[in-house]
């Protein structure tokens, strides 16, 4: 049998699937979005305010200097990471329980309860705001981190409840049955069988938790009453003022907000995408 | 399926592993979070401690903290928790406060947002007190009317002027010294100056506008100069802002595209001010709160002149006419339990020697007449003009009607009309002529609302 030869037209198609341009192309003008952002930040954070190079030179650390010790960021870096900590970890183990629920036990109103869970996903939490206040206010927790750990964790809760009773879904009950079938109690089964594999997704649902209250601007500002215990977002807001904004404070507050959470990524990233993609297939 | 044994151990080791750290975390947040609560100073036993919310928390922090330990020194008995805001979300953390239940003992206002807090029955009239009290004749008479009338048209004084920032023409004098020309105080200068400032092939351009967020304030006080308006409204309530010379300007002003910089119908204040230090635009029509700034990025005090607005074309000579200035003011909450040792606060932030401190620093009109001897007075150019101007019996002072509930609303919605105007999708006439509808409806609505 001969095959025809290609025209020119097969041969530049076959020349561009080869280069693999079309992954090339779209990636790099989707990283040139992403990325451009990120540069002004640092050409912005390491310039002093008089330079005009689009590269930063000279280098200076007086803008660092400037947000960690006069605008109090040392202060809102240490709340920062409270409430992240305090989130991820309530985030964690009352997910972990309700996902559990919702995974393994037939309850009457259960399809209610997933659907009400996705329902609050509807509400924007500006609106919960007043509300929200006058709780934590009856129960004298304004001005108290404890209000942003509640208010972050309750926050996060409908959504990942929802995911961890996918991950738990995933796991086949028959190995906790097995255990319990040797004497294990149904939570020791659980701590026993099912946690441990549950890793990756304790890794998913905390890198979120963590990035989500790490990145909670309005709580931090309504529910917080002292300079002491602002986060890092109103501390990035403390450089825009009323009639100027000081660029290289906000870039350079901006890199220490940035830098934690690209860390966490860049640490967590292997079980991310393993928590993301174990629930997607059934066992 | 049995588990063996091994595993089983190594699994029970893993989980107990896996509960002390989570348990640890939480221990370690609890610890956290009580310390950081426990940083919060407990007032002494004998002494009253209030709540100061600074309206620009960040930038005016260090001011506020050189003023609070001189009133706790004269002031024994009370003590100042301050708490810097974030510009941006004042009127938001105030509302949520309010609504709540537990607003600040004495706050920091914006001119702008007081009529929103007023309107929620928030703060402590302070007429009687005012009149009552040594700083009673020391405070701008034309702050004092402006603020009376941002929340009300009654005359009630709902907070007390600390700062005054009027419209200014700000000139990068670099510029100006090069093209051999000074900073106009008439409007066909600006418009003539503009143009011969303009060297596209080299980046220079005459002006920066304002076009997207804020640019009907802006664009009013501007307006307001050029047809030499002496009030939004005529005596029957009609807005006076289609006019045909408030429509002669914003004709002329909208024309000037290729004189100012590009892309300027997306400029709110950041992105134009950022323009105008960039060195490279010769005017940019702001206010004076942007003084500091301008002064550092241009590379100081010799290199940038700020003006009122120019006059108007149909004024007469020496006549200005101008918008009452964007004030910053201290207002008394009806919450507070303290509400004596918040007026001692206030006439002390209010008097020549702290409000001269503070708006020397920020380079603000100050509101106590008393700080206009101070020496530092006279060496700041701006401040010194607009002093001039103010003190000047020919100038026309317009006050805005920011007791109209739906004001705010109506500048937003002109707001995107005006980048329609630079656009070219409708006409300068259309812009006015809208923008004058809605202010004649806005004060119909509030005049027979409170009939």
């Amino acid at each position: 049998m001969s095959v025809a030869p290609l025209g020119v037209s097969g041969q530049l198609a076959r020349r561009w699937e080869g280069s693999r341009l079309y992954l090339w192309v779209p990636l790099g003008l989707f990283l040139l979005f992403t990325l451009v952002p990120f540069y002004w930040m640092i050409v912005f954070a390491f310039r002093p305010d008089s330079s005009t190079h689009p590269y930063p030179w000279p280098v200076t650390l007086a803008n660092f200097r400037l947000v960690w010790n006069v605008l109090g960021f040392g202060v809102f870096f240490k709340n920062s990471v409270l409430v992240g900590v305090g989130t991820l970890v309530g985030v964690n183990v009352v997910s972990a329980l309700s996902g559990y629920a919702l995974a393994r036990f037939n309850f009457r109103g259960r399809s209610l309860l997933v659907v009400g869970l996705l329902c609050t996903q509807f509400v924007p939490g500006v609106m919960l705001l007043i509300p929200l206040f006058i709780i934590f206010r009856h129960l004298g927790l304004i001005d108290n981190l404890l209000a942003l750990v509640i208010g972050d964790t309750v926050f996060q809760l409908p959504l990942t409840t929802l995911l961890m009773s996918g991950f738990i879904r995933s796991v086949p009950a028959e190995l906790e049955e097995a255990a319990m079938v040797d004497g294990c109690s149904r939570l020791k089964a659980f701590r026993a069988v099912t946690l441990p594999l549950l890793r990756p997704a304790f890794v998913a649902i905390g890198s979120f938790a963590f990035v989500g209250s790490w990145n909670n601007f309005l709580f931090a500002l309504i529910f917080m009453n002292s300079q002491d215990h602002f986060t890092l977002p109103v501390g990035l807001d403390y450089t825009i003022g009323e009639f100027s904004v000081n660029f290289g404070a906000l870039a350079a507050g901006g890199v220490l907000a940035a830098v934690p959470v690209v860390l966490v990524f860049a640490l967590v990233q292997r079980y991310l995408v393993q928590g993301l993609t174990v629930g997607a297939i059934k066992g | 399926m049995r588990i063996p044994t091994q595993r089983k151990h190594q699994w029970c080791r893993s989980t107990r592993v896996g509960s002390v750290v989570a348990l640890a975390g939480m221990l370690l947040t609890s610890a956290g979070v009580a310390s950081a609560t426990a940083a919060t100073a407990k007032p002494h036993a004998s002494s009253v401690t209030i709540t100061f919310w600074d309206d620009n928390g960040g930038p005016r922090t260090p001011l506020y903290m050189h003023l609070i330990p001189i009133f706790e020194r004269e002031n024994p008995g009370i003590k100042v928790k301050y708490v810097g805001i974030p510009d941006p979300s004042v009127l938001e953390k105030y509302d949520t406060a309010i609504a709540g239940g537990d607003p600040p003992d004495i706050g920091a206002i914006p001119g702008g947002d007081l009529a929103a807090i007023v309107a929620q029955g928030a703060l402590v009239p302070l007429n009687k007190l005012y009149k009552a009290s040594p700083l009673n004749g020391k405070l701008l008479p034309t702050l004092l009317t402006a603020t009376a009338a941002s929340s009300s048209n009654d005359k009630t004084l709902w907070a007390l002027p600390f700062s005054g920032v009027p419209s200014t023409l700000w000139c990068n004098m670099v510029l100006f010294r090069a093209a051999h020309l000074a900073c106009p105080t008439t409007w066909n200068s600006f418009f003539s100056d503009a143009k011969a400032l303009t060297i596209p092939s080299k980046g220079q351009y005459g002006l920066t506008m304002r076009g997207a967020s804020g640019s009907t304030n802006q664009l009013t006080d501007e307006m307001v100069s050029y047809a030499g308006l002496t009030s939004y409204f005529t005596s029957k309530g009609k807005s006076t802002f289609d006019s045909p010379r408030a429509v002669e300007f914003i004709r002329r002003f909208a024309a000037l595209e290729g004189v100012d910089t590009p892309n300027d119908v997306d400029n709110g204040y950041l992105q134009m001010v950022a323009e105008f230090d960039s060195k490279k635009i010769g005017m940019m029509l702001h206010n004076l709160g942007s003084y500091a700034s301008n002064v550092s990025a241009l590379g100081g005090p010799n290199n940038v002149v700020g003006l009122t607005e120019p006059q108007g074309p149909y004024n007469k000579p020496g006549v200005l006419n101008m918008i009452a200035p964007g004030l910053d003011t201290y207002g008394i909450f009806k919450a507070s339990k303290n509400q004596a040792a918040d007026w001692k606060f206030e006439q002390f932030l209010l008097s020549a020697q702290a409000n001269g401190y503070w708006n020397q620093q920020v380079g603000q009109l100050p509101g106590n007449s008393d700080v206009l001897k101070q020496a530092w007075v006279a060496k700041q150019q701006p401040i010194k003009s607009m002093l001039a101007v103010l003190a000047d019996p020919k100038t026309v002072v317009v006050s805005a009607p920011n007791y109209l509930p739906q004001l705010g609303t109506i500048t937003t919605n002109m707001d995107t009309l005006w980048q329609e105007v630079l656009t070219k999708q409708i006409t300068p006439q259309q812009w006015c002529s809208t923008y004058a509808s809605q202010l004649t409806s806005a004060e119909y609505l509030w005049t027979h609302g409170h009939r």
